[in-house]
């Protein structure tokens, strides 16, 4: 009975999914949207007094290039994942290397190496994705055990090393290693829960499976000693939130969820009760006008960009983002806002909600637990990314200091995005039936 | 490596006068394009999820509450977003953020200005004018005003009405649906010039211009109000100061005159007898009918403490004749003549507990703001020195005289007069017209306070107060005569209200080191209400 239930709608299907948007990568629009951004972007800078040479079309020159390397990558490989996403990274990438270089000679310049980091970060995708598609990333399963002892021994050396700037740590060069615990850690965790997945599955929060959970609270505590010892409490915020997401994805219960939020508040409360940095954060996010040239002044001046964008923003090119303290990194959203007003900034969320959804589906279509519990992983973590991103700028949360992927300044971070993009593309890759 | 060729043809293109349209269509082109973007991404499926084949058993499917879950966080963060980008006008501390610190020409908050404020007829008495360096706040009648409606200034910041008003003079809180309209046009056309609404006060610049006029360059402080709902028609404190010429120098150099203080609000002087009010009501609330003896040679509490005079006594001395003292007085004569000893007498009689009672029942005991929202410079200070212990009779009796340790300052004396007019109930005073008159406190019961007020009749009618009796209008008063110690001249306090059997306005004057109540303030007073009789304000 239900079977027929169930075919009769089905019937009249076929003529909708006619309709269904095929092209993944929309090469036209894709190319007119970089080709008319960065027209406009030269012409702000032009009626800004500047002259434009030739290696001011090179963003544009490399990422039509990288572009096509990628893209020929995958219809060489015979791509099989979900649709949308290539032609929804390329489409980030491309507003990333926009208001990149829309802050280019006004703010923290692209000159020199940074222009090799997106074509660069594009080769990095296409490598990942082609060692993980097709189930080969369970051959990199056996790797779990050691990511975290690099993870330990990054922050371990950095912490003996690395160079004290703006409250953090950094390697040579202005180099963020430990960026690279987000592609680490992740690995890490998805080896032990999908090793221990009997034991987890159908856990709730008061019947745990004691010896896993002692064991994961241990390693995660002695983590997270040594990041808040780097003052990295937004990589702590982070890596927590993501473990989170995926305890309850394995166990499928949201008791975790629940109990957990409470405890990340209360532990949360007393780090910062000794952390002067992080507190100094919390304040002039309570009440950013108490010290509004001091603790305030760079989440009011991204707000006061965002206000003067308004509604339909003063377009791509028409606004002043070197009126913002450090806008390249924390605050891009902001620029990014003002330019293409609140308008833009929903189309932009309505993008990543989009790459966050394809990144879910691509994690559920591999039948490997372990590449499934990855792609879980990096799917939250760029959900949570983005979202602690926008927040610290339009004021929900505190400022973090975590990067907005692909739209950020940021050499580390973007290739660090890009491997994981290009991990998603090839968890999503399976072999079709 | 060779100089990098410039892109001349480009930019020649983009100096071009008709490049800002063809820029101003590739921007919506953009957004366009974009939308259209991730709005496919959206919509397309990402692809069901692995079966669970033979060979694989397990595998982890996304739980449908993240998609709510994700939804919610979502929304917030547009939500949060728009409370900045869309409706930040909405906070005064933000835009007043963006005015000072936000280079940016173009943010509409530049554009954004303060509504007018006006006097109760219409009459402006702050405007804001657009410069060459923004918004700037002209006051056009100057330091008439310079108290009451304050500055604001970009770089001294904000005073007076300029800073309690601000929310209203910005156009916050939305009303209705007209307010939703605007709101949403607002949104849409980004309209660079917008004006916040006009606000009215209750002030009145005709009377208040007079009053400063009146006291010229002596110091003092006049407040005027309406009894029944507390609107104060007319505020003055001199010296006074320009806010069209504000330099920084003037805030930080030591004045004796002190040309910054609001001496009505925040003044600190001895009231003399025109706090003989307060004791007096507190000892018709007691039930005080009978006489007191006044003697010639005075009245004191110990042999080690220097009797309280009359003040006939000083000029039968000055004379050289002898004082006969005034004899027996009920309460109305002493107010009349406004007796020393007998009040001094009384005080003690009607003890520190009720006074301090009474002076704690009128709400004059803690500080009040005068405007709509709370300001510094429009807090009324509250009383100093208002508790009376029956330990120390001679304070209790010096404080009854209005030379103790207690202090006020014109408005809280000009409140006591108003509830004496105001069957005993002390108005809240407003500067902004209110659709619901408050009160802050009571000074005695209704009775007393009619009995009071035809003994403050007879003061003008045949006690200290004759100086001010007009055929056409009644008024009721009481005159002080607050001496300061040393050789300085008393301050010079006048009170009243009048017309006496509907009262309307309730008034206090101050005229520092003027002399008597009557040399002083009293004329100012009288010039004051003939000048309002003139324009018809008491006709019946």
């Amino acid at each position: 009975m239900s079977r027929k239930k169930r075919k009769s709608p089905s019937r009249k299907r076929p003529a909708k999914k006619k309709k269904e948007p095929k092209p993944p990568v929309r090469f036209p629009a894709l190319f007119s949207l970089m080709t008319v951004g960065m027209v406009l972007v030269l012409s702000a800078r032009v009626l800004d007094g500047e002259t434009i040479t030739v290696y001011d079309l090179a963003p544009y020159v490399l990422w039509t290039g990288s572009t096509f390397l990628l893209c020929s990558m995958f219809w060489s490989g015979g791509y099989q994942g979900p649709k949308a996403l290539p032609g929804a990274i390329l489409a980030l990438s491309a507003v990333g290397v926009l208001v990149r270089s829309r802050m280019a000679g006004t703010v923290e310049g692209l000159d020199g190496l940074a222009l090799w980091v997106q074509p660069l970060g594009f080769v990095w995708m296409g490598l990942a994705w082609a060692a993980s598609r097709r189930g080969r990333l369970e051959v990199w399963r056996g790797i779990g055990p050691i990511t975290y002892v690099l993870g330990l021994a990054l922050v371990a050396g950095l912490l003996m090393l690395g160079n004290r700037f703006r409250g953090a740590f950094y390697g040579p060069g202005g180099m963020t290693p430990s960026e690279l615990l987000k592609l680490l850690i992740p690995f890490w965790l998805a080896w032990g829960f999908a090793a221990a997945h009997e034991n987890w599955r159908d856990r709730t929060i008061w019947n745990p499976p004691v010896l896993n959970l002692i064991g994961l609270c241990l390693y995660w505590g002695i983590l997270c000693a040594l990041l808040v010892l780097q003052r990295d409490l937004g990589m702590v915020v982070l890596l927590s939130l993501m473990l989170l997401v995926m305890v309850v994805q394995v166990t499928r219960s949201w008791s975790w969820a629940v109990i957990s939020a409470g405890g990340i508040a209360v532990a949360g409360w007393a780090v910062l009760q000794w952390m002067e940095h992080g507190a100094r954060r919390v304040d002039a996010w309570l009440d950013p006008f108490a010290d509004p040239t001091g603790a305030g002044w760079q989440v009011l001046q991204g707000l006061s960009g965002l206000y003067a964008g308004g509604l339909l923003g003063t377009g791509l090119g028409g606004g002043r983002p070197d009126r913002l303290p450090i806008a390249g990194s924390d605050f891009v959203y902001a620029v990014y806002g003002e330019e293409l007003g609140f308008i833009g900034c929903v189309i932009l969320l309505l993008l990543f909600a989009a790459v966050i959804k394809q990144a879910a589906g691509a994690a559920q279509k591999n039948p490997d637990l372990f590449s499934t519990i990855l792609g879980v992983a990096l799917t939250a973590q760029l959900a949570i990314q983005m979202f602690v991103n926008i927040a610290g700028v339009v004021t929900l949360l505190p400022v973090t200091g975590i990067p907005l992927p692909y739209i950020s300044q940021g050499g580390t971070s973007f290739w660090v995005a890009s491997i994981q993009f290009g991990l998603l593309l090839g968890i999503g890759d399976t072999k079709s039936k | 490596m060779p100089d990098p060729e410039t892109l001349d043809i480009l930019e020649n293109l983009f100096r071009e006068d008709a490049w800002t349209t063809v820029a101003t269509v590739l921007r919506w082109g953009f957004l366009v394009v974009f939308a259209r973007m991730a709005w496919l991404v959206w919509i397309c499926p990402p692809g069901p999820a692995a079966t669970k084949s033979a060979k694989r058993k397990v595998v982890i499917t996304w739980l449908r509450g993240w998609g709510i879950v994700w939804g919610i966080l979502l929304l917030a963060l547009g939500a949060r977003q728009a409370t900045w980008q869309l409706l930040g006008r909405r906070s005064t501390e933000f835009v007043s953020f963006m005015q000072k610190y936000d280079r940016r020409e173009f943010n509409p908050a530049h554009g954004v200005r303060p509504g007018r404020l006006q006097d109760r007829f219409g009459k402006d008495l702050a405007v804001s004018a657009m410069t060459d360096q923004g918004i700037r706040r002209v006051y056009p009648l100057g330091p008439f005003f310079a108290h009451t409606i304050g500055y604001n200034h970009p770089m001294y910041g904000m005073s007076g009405l300029e800073s309690s008003a601000r929310r209203d003079l910005m156009g916050y809180g939305l009303g209705g649906v007209e307010d939703l309209k605007a709101l949403g046009l607002e949104l849409v056309d980004r309209e660079r010039s917008a004006e916040g609404p006009t606000v009215q006060t209750t002030l009145d610049a005709g009377l208040q211009r007079r009053a400063v006029k009146l006291l010229g360059d002596r110091k003092g402080a006049v407040v005027i109000l309406e009894v029944e709902t507390g609107e104060i028609r007319c505020l003055v404190s001199t010296p006074s100061f320009d806010p069209n010429r504000l330099r920084g120098k003037q805030f930080s150099q030591q004045r004796s005159d002190a040309p910054f203080l609001n001496r009505a609000l925040a003044g600190q002087y001895p009231p003399g007898s025109v706090f003989k009010i307060l004791v007096a009501a507190s000892a018709l609330d007691q039930g005080f009918s009978g006489r007191l003896d006044t003697p010639p040679k005075g009245f004191t509490t110990s042999p080690s403490t220097p009797p309280i005079r009359d003040h006939g006594y000083y000029t039968a001395q000055q004379k050289g004749k002898t004082w006969q003292g005034y004899g027996p007085l009920d309460l109305g004569t002493g107010l009349a003549k406004s007796s020393n000893v007998f009040f001094a007498r009384l005080g003690i009689e009607v003890g520190g507990d009720a006074l301090t009672s009474t002076l704690r029942s009128t709400g004059l005991t803690r500080s009040f703001s005068l405007g709509p929202e709370p300001e510094p410079t429009l807090t009324v200070a509250p009383l100093v020195g208002a508790v009376l212990s029956d330990d120390r009779p001679y304070g209790i009796a010096q404080t009854s005289i209005g030379q103790g340790t207690l202090l006020v300052n014109p408005m809280h004396i000009a409140l006591l007069s108003a509830a004496v007019a105001n069957e005993g109930v002390i108005p809240e005073p407003r500067l902004t017209p209110s659709s619901r008159p408050g009160s802050i406190g009571r000074l005695c019961t209704p009775e007393s306070a009619e009995t009071l007020k035809w003994m403050m009749y007879k003061v003008v009618q045949g006690g200290t107060g004759r100086g001010i009796r007009m055929k056409d209008l009644a008024v009721a008063g009481k005159t002080g005569t607050a001496q300061t110690g040393g050789d300085r001249p008393s301050h010079s306090w006048f009170t009243g209200f009048t017309p006496v059997s509907e009262p309307k306005w309730a008034f206090c004057v101050l005229v520092e080191e003027g002399g008597y109540g009557s040399a002083a303030a009293l004329p100012l007073a009288r010039a004051l209400l003939l000048a309002a009789m003139e324009r018809g304000e008491f006709a019946p």
